[in-house]
């Protein structure tokens, strides 16, 4: 998940981001965040429409 | 020799492919410019009571569409060239295999959509499509400004942005679409695909928002609900103008890579294109709708929204038509503009900023008139499937058709599922006390808009 996942630069062929391999992982995270985000959000905005109705 | 030779060639290829990735990298931050400008223009176009919360909506209306088209939008575009089904075409570069292969941001697709040391072109180009996608949501922003809620209509830009406007691009940019390939369509730079689908997306959306409160009266005539800084949002048209030149310069696929179409630069579409036909081209449409828009508004707005409708009204094909005939089209482009918006005003619609009439109207203008001129053109190359079909006035007609219901039917739907849950539109109430006073934590112009007299004189 973290950190560097080849022994050394040398072997870096490809795909040479953190948590190679793991990347769902972290999507799904960053989907939950953003949709957490609309959420709160549009919660947020609803409370200040009925407090000034 | 033969060693020096090797290195040679290897060194010409590091340096070719540095370029490219260079040339795509560098329109991106050109597009941006694009958003600067919307943001002004917005902003400007707004009353002073709701100035803030305008620049919030277009700001999230970026964001949202950018993550989204990296979680989803992107793959719509690789699956779905062929149509639904997601099969895969003749060139082996789309339908749902494909798209598993290089879009997705995980599994082993994902070695595409991140730092890959082998991989200088992924980045880039989605990079580049990111802010294709930002800006076709952005286009609807204006039309919506003050009484559209702003997580409704970050869900509606959501929708437009990474999802209708792309599979148009899919359908009608994409080699392997089936627009291309059995009608012919041509949209080089978009007019169609973009600005056409934006516009009606927006005109979908702007059936079930309603108007801003005081924009109709009782007979149904309108107000003229001016914005608080028209040289703001001129200024902020003109910045669009210059992103433009990054929107269109991306829309080149440069020669002597693997993913390359020619010995030349090529269109999306493979067919050979020059960076010189775009200087040609882009100015004097520029200046066409200038002048287009003067003739009978003589008001600024509408003369630098006809600088916008002159791009717009070439956009398809501005890798082949000459400048006489461009500056002939924009600045009819210019012309139409405002008889067109009145009409839209007429309807009952209230579009704040245009969008409608200069995307949605003209971009339709702009494919049209393609097929008007270019009839018989190839509309890929000669690596093309036989029996691919040429330019033609019937196919831009086809893909005319396909973008107005690719914009127009998901935005009426999206909204009218929004309204339905009370995330649409702006209660009157809070419209007429102003929006930034009730939710945006922050004052436009906390000292005013008077500067004090010097008094060094």
């Amino acid at each position: 998940m973290f950190g560097f996942s080849f022994d050394s630069w040398a072997d870096v062929t490809g795909a040479m981001y953190i948590g190679v391999g793991h990347e769902a992982t972290w999507t799904a995270i960053a989907v939950i965040c953003c949709i957490a985000a609309l959420v709160l959000g549009g919660k947020s905005e609803q409370d200040h429409y009925n407090k000034h109705q | 020799m033969e060693e020096q030779i090797a290195q040679l060639a290897a060194q010409v290829a590091t340096t070719n492919t540095m370029f490219a990735e260079t040339y795509y990298f560098l329109s991106i931050p050109l597009m941006m410019i694009i958003h600067a400008g919307f943001l002004a223009y917005e902003m400007g176009a707004t009353r002073l009571k709701n100035t803030l919360s305008s620049g919030i909506k277009n700001l999230l209306a970026f964001a949202f569409t950018i993550i989204t088209f990296y979680f989803f939008g992107w793959w719509f575009y690789w699956a779905l060239p062929t149509g639904f089904t997601g099969s895969e075409g003749y060139m082996a570069i789309s339908g749902i295999e494909y798209a598993n292969a290089i879009a997705f941001p995980w599994g082993d697709s994902a070695q595409y959509m991140g730092p890959n040391i082998a991989d200088n072109a992924s980045g880039v180009f989605w990079g580049a499509f990111a802010l294709f996608a930002a800006t076709t949501a952005s286009i609807m922003s204006g039309a919506l400004i003050e009484r559209v809620q702003t997580v409704g209509f970050v869900i509606c830009a959501i929708v437009l942005g990474s999802f209708a406007w792309v599979v148009a691009a899919a359908w009608g940019w994409h080699a392997d679409g089936w627009l291309v390939t059995e009608w012919g369509v041509h949209d080089f730079g978009a007019a169609g695909l973009v600005h056409a689908v934006a516009g009606f997306f927006a005109l979908g959306v702007l059936i079930n928002l309603g108007p801003r409160v005081g924009k109709f009266n009782a007979d149904g005539s309108a107000n003229h609900l001016a914005g608080h800084n028209m040289p703001l949002t001129v200024v902020g048209l003109m910045l669009i103008i210059v992103g433009f030149f990054g929107f269109l310069m991306a829309c080149i696929i440069l020669p002597g890579e693997a993913w390359s179409w020619a010995g030349t630069g090529t269109t999306i579409y493979g067919t050979r294109m020059t960076l010189s036909a775009l200087a040609f081209g882009i100015v004097m449409a520029v200046s066409g709708g200038i002048v287009g828009a003067w003739i009978f508004t003589r008001d600024p707005f509408w003369m630098m929204s006809g600088a916008l409708a002159g791009i717009i009204s070439v956009a398809s094909g501005l890798d082949i038509y000459f400048p006489s005939q461009i500056l002939i089209i924009s600045m009819l482009a210019g012309v139409i503009l405002k008889p067109c918006a009145d009409f839209v005003e007429s309807m009952g619609i209230d579009d704040a900023v245009g969008a409608v009439t200069v995307h949605g109207t003209i971009g339709i203008f702009g494919v049209l008139m393609l097929g008007v001129m270019a009839s018989g053109y190839p509309a890929l190359d000669a690596y093309a499937p036989e029996g691919t079909a040429t330019i033609s006035f019937v196919g831009q007609l086809v893909g005319s058709v396909v973008f107005i219901l690719l914009g127009i039917v998901p935005g009426y739907i999206v909204s009218a599922i929004l309204k339905a849950c009370g995330m649409l539109r702006v209660p009157d109430a809070v419209q007429e006390k102003g929006l930034d006073v009730v939710k945006v934590p922050a004052q436009a112009y906390p000292e005013g808009m008077n500067s004090p007299a010097s008094e060094d004189v």
